[in-house]
Parts: C-alpha cells; structure tokens; sequence
C-alpha cells in the first residue's frame, strides 16, 4: 500500500469520525448559544440514540421507522430533562447548570447500564455489500451513509437557522437575549427547542455509527468529550466553526492514529483541546461569527 | 390606558424606584426626565416587566401586568424599545422588523409584510436596506430600525428608552420627528430622555424623576416655562 492511498484510507474514516463529531459539537454550540450552558449530556444523547435503535432494529422494527422512532423517544427523553432538571433550576448560575449536565450524564449511563447491560450491541449497516475501493482506500458503505447523513443534517440546520421564522428567532436570542425577550420571545420555550434539538442531532450521529463502533452504554463519556474537543476547536459559539472542528479532529486523529500510533487515538483529541486552550482561547476559527453575546 | 400606581423597585437592597404613580392616556406623548441614575430605565424596564417591582400595580386599561414575564406583558402590548437600541446585529433588517412581530407572528401571518411596509413608510432612511445587516447601519438608522421593530408589534403602549441617546443633533430631530409622525398615527408613547427640551417640545405631559421619585409633573408646555426645570433640566441660569 503506498502511502498516498494510506493517507487516502486515513482521510477517509477521519471524516467518518468527523461527521460524527460534528453532528455532537453542533449539539453542544447550539445549547451553549441559546442558554449559555456547556451540556455535558450531549455524548449520552448519542448513546440513547444507538441504544434504542439496536433496541428496536431487535425487535423486529424496519430500518427507517426504527430510526424515526429512535430520535423521537431521544428527543422526549431530553425534553423531560430539560424541563425536569434544567428550568426547575433556573435560578442557578451557569456553571450550576454545567454541573447539573455533567450529572444527568452520569445518571443517564447508570440507567443506561441497568437497562441494557456492559455487552456491546451490534446492529446492521444500513445497506449490505462490502466495502468499496476508492484509489487504493476501501471504505464501507456504512461509512457513506454517516458522511451523508452529517451533510444532510448541516443542510438542514443551516437551512432552519437561515430560513424559517423558529430559527430566526433561535438566532436572534443568541445574537442579543435581552431584545430577544422585549420581543416576546421566551427564552424557555427557546432553551427547550435548543436541547430537543440538539438531542436529534446527537441520536441521529449514535444511530448511524452504530454499525460502524458497536453500540455499549459507555459510549457517550468518549464522543461527549470528543465532540466538546470540537466545538472548543471551533470557538465554542461558531455553527460553521463546530462543523469543521468536527472534521478536522476527525482527520487529525485518524492520521495520528495511523502515522504514529493507534494507542495515541484517544490522547490526541485531548492534546488538541490543550493547545487550542492555551494558544487560542476563542477557537482557531474565531476570525468569523464566534461573537460571545 | 397605562397606569402606574405606587411602583417601588429595587434592585437587590437599593431602593431604585420609590412610589411611582403616573398615567398616559391613549394617542399621548408623556415624557420622564431626569438625571442619570435617577431610575428612569427602571422604571420603564419595570413597566416592561423585565424587573419586577417589589410593590405597587401597573395597568393596561383594566388588566394588571405587574409581575407578568416580560413575553406576557409583550402580549398584552406593551412593548419596550431599549436603550442602545439592541438590535440583533447580525441579522437583516427585514428580520429584525419581522421578528419585532414575534408575539403576534402565528396570528397575523398575512398582515406582516403589509406591516413592514407600512412601518418603513414612516423610516425613509431604512427603505431599500432590508438585506442589509443591522450591525452595519449609522446609529441613528439604528435607533430607527429599534423603533420599527417595536412599532411591528403593533404595540399599545410604545415605551422609548433614551431614543436620541449618542445621535447627532440632526438626526435626533429627525427622531423626534417620526415621534410627532407617531403621534398623528395614534400611537401612545411612553419616553425617558436626557435631552429635556427636545423631548419636551414633542411631548403633551411629562413627569419629572429625581432620586427615584417623581418630583414634579404637568404639561409639557408649562414644564419648557417653570424656572426649576429650566435651572436643573434645561441648561437655564439663574438670574441674581
């Protein structure tokens, strides 16, 4: 294998990674901008969205509803914690509120494991045939469909943000809260739009890398942090910023994992988010659109 | 149509506002002036709801919207145009005034485009820039877009927080006068100002706020003549 179709092979399950990233750093940016809490849950959100769907792939539910399903029963369940654990304590401070995340998180492992055990669930990719050739690289098919469904969720949200009237108003509460209120726009009903949502895109990301990583009730703690590492990179209030930080940490983990060595794969993320704390606080890409408001 | 009765705020321990009692009637211009610090932004942000009193009553007609959230008080129309203006800067003109009908947007659907004609009828300066950013307008162009956006609430009671705060002379003239345009509309407004004569020449009352306490109040045109106001609001000296 030379090394430019190393590299290529690299490049390529980097960025299936990297969707995946993207997908929960987005998570995490949009609840940080709406509500200004850093929701260390976001990992779990994708957990429960694996979860549920192995669960009802098991069972003898279809692909497609099974995964409809599966984001909607996510989107509830973070719906009952926003409004159960996060309003009942809107007095708190942010930092308050972070801790209270990082709470849930645990709490959701825990019942996560009670209900469906250590073992690691497998689930079907979504298409069959084996892995293609692209150049010296191979990738499965599996791996399409993250990539895709990363492209097609951004569309989406970029279109929502840009386009409909929910996510105007979404954009105007982070752009400037206060004249978001004196129009009428509650920031509740804001927040808990924030959080369903950012549920959505975290179940979306656990359903279709399920095939890929195996599912285990564990797997939030790592793509949490990892997507955190993202959106940090991205400067913690860019979409566009999230979404790339996202790939690039992908892409650098990928080739550091196989340049250098694979044992290094999880160190490398969290090197990053060293060097991005301690040299650019605002996120490398803060040149465009990370304003703090 | 707005009445404020024995309103006292505080803000934390500090006593800002002590009994406040004011009223504005509809289609009137009542102006509050007074020094900073004196509570002026209190008072309307409480008015607003976005603090809420420790005691005392404000109405809109009959119904009661103390201690209502700010969104409720919105509701009920009355409608806060802050100040520093605070228009969303990174968002179009066009969607700033669009989200100014926010409370209203599921019901009027239909009427808003109409509405944002209307309301940009009275702000000639902002017609053919409604893609433009926010954040990129002169500030008085702002300030007019703030009106704007909260004239698209189709508000009851239109509160105004300093609105020639930071402008030029000029264009504090040409604010004052979509006021008057306003007015012969029927809009009732509400306005805290520093700039006591010019907004005491558009107002038909006004209510003079010292220390959290309203000292004095009567007709506007009989406050331009009262030798207090001039001496301590007006810029007037004292003849020996």
């Amino acid at each position: 294998m030379s090394l430019a179709s190393e590299l290529l092979q690299y490049l390529l399950s980097g960025l299936t990674m990297g969707g995946i990233y993207a997908l929960v750093a987005l998570g995490f940016v949009i609840i940080h901008n709406v509500t200004g809490i850093i929701n260390f849950a976001q990992g779990e959100f994708v957990m429960l969205g694996g979860m549920f769907m192995v669960t009802l792939v098991g069972a003898g539910v279809p692909t497609v509803p099974a995964l409809v399903l599966s984001v909607i029963l996510v989107m509830i369940v973070v719906g009952i914690m926003e409004f159960g654990a996060i309003r009942s304590a809107k007095r708190a401070s942010p930092v308050s509120l972070v801790i209270i995340t990082i709470g849930l998180s645990t709490a959701i492992r825990g019942i996560a494991l009670l209900v469906w055990g250590t073992n690691p669930y497998r689930l079907e990719p979504f298409t069959a045939g084996g892995p293609i050739h692209i150049g010296g690289a191979t990738i499965v098919p599996q791996s399409l469909w993250v990539i895709g469904t990363t492209a097609a969720v951004l569309a989406l949200t970029f279109f929502m943000f840009e386009y409909t009237y929910w996510g105007k108003a979404l954009r105007a509460c982070v752009v400037n809260k206060f004249a978001a209120r004196l129009m009428g726009i509650n920031p509740q009903k804001m927040s808990l739009f924030a959080f369903v949502f950012s549920a959505a895109l975290g179940a979306l990301a656990g359903i279709v890398i399920a095939p890929i990583t195996y599912v285990t009730y564990d797997m939030g703690l790592m793509l949490g942090l990892k997507g955190f590492v993202a959106a940090v990179m991205g400067g913690l209030s860019s979409t566009p910023g999230a979404v790339i930080g996202g790939i690039a940490l992908g892409v650098i983990e990928s080739l550091g994992a196989g340049l250098v060595s694979s044992g290094y794969k999880d160190g490398i993320a969290f090197i990053i988010l060293l060097l991005v704390l301690f040299l650019k606080p605002g996120g490398i890409f803060g040149t465009f659109g990370s304003k703090r408001v | 149509m707005l009445r404020v009765v024995k309103l006292d705020t505080y803000h934390g321990r500090i006593r800002v506002l002590q009994n406040i009692s004011l009223n504005v009637e509809k289609g009137e211009i009542v102006t509050i002036i007074g020094a900073n610090g004196a509570g002026k932004s209190t008072l309307l942000g409480t008015i607003a709801g976005v603090y809420r009193p420790k005691s005392g009553q404000i109405y809109l007609g009959t119904k009661q919207t103390s201690c209502l959230p700010t969104e409720k008080v919105v509701k009920e129309g009355i409608i806060l145009v802050p100040e520093r203006r605070e228009v969303f800067d990174s968002l179009s003109v066009i969607d700033n005034l669009k989200l100014g009908a926010y409370h209203r947007y599921r019901a009027d659907k239909k009427t808003i485009d109409s509405d944002i004609e209307n309301v940009l009828s009275l702000f000639p300066a902002l017609q053919g820039r409604e893609k433009q950013l926010a954040g990129t307008l002169s500030g008085g162009e702002q300030q007019m877009l703030a009106i704007g956006r909260g004239l698209m609430a189709n508000p009851k009671v239109l509160l105004l927080d300093e609105p020639s705060i930071g402008l030029a002379p000029l264009v504090v003239k040409e604010i004052f006068d979509i006021l008057l345009s306003l007015k012969k509309r029927g809009t009732t407004i509400l306005m805290v100002e520093q700039n006591a004569r010019a907004a005491l020449k558009v107002a038909d009352r006004a209510y003079i706020l010292e220390r959290g306490a309203i000292s004095l109040a009567g007709k506007a045109r009989d406050m331009l003549q009262d030798t207090r106001v001039q001496t301590a609001y007006l810029g007037a000296r004292l003849h020996a």
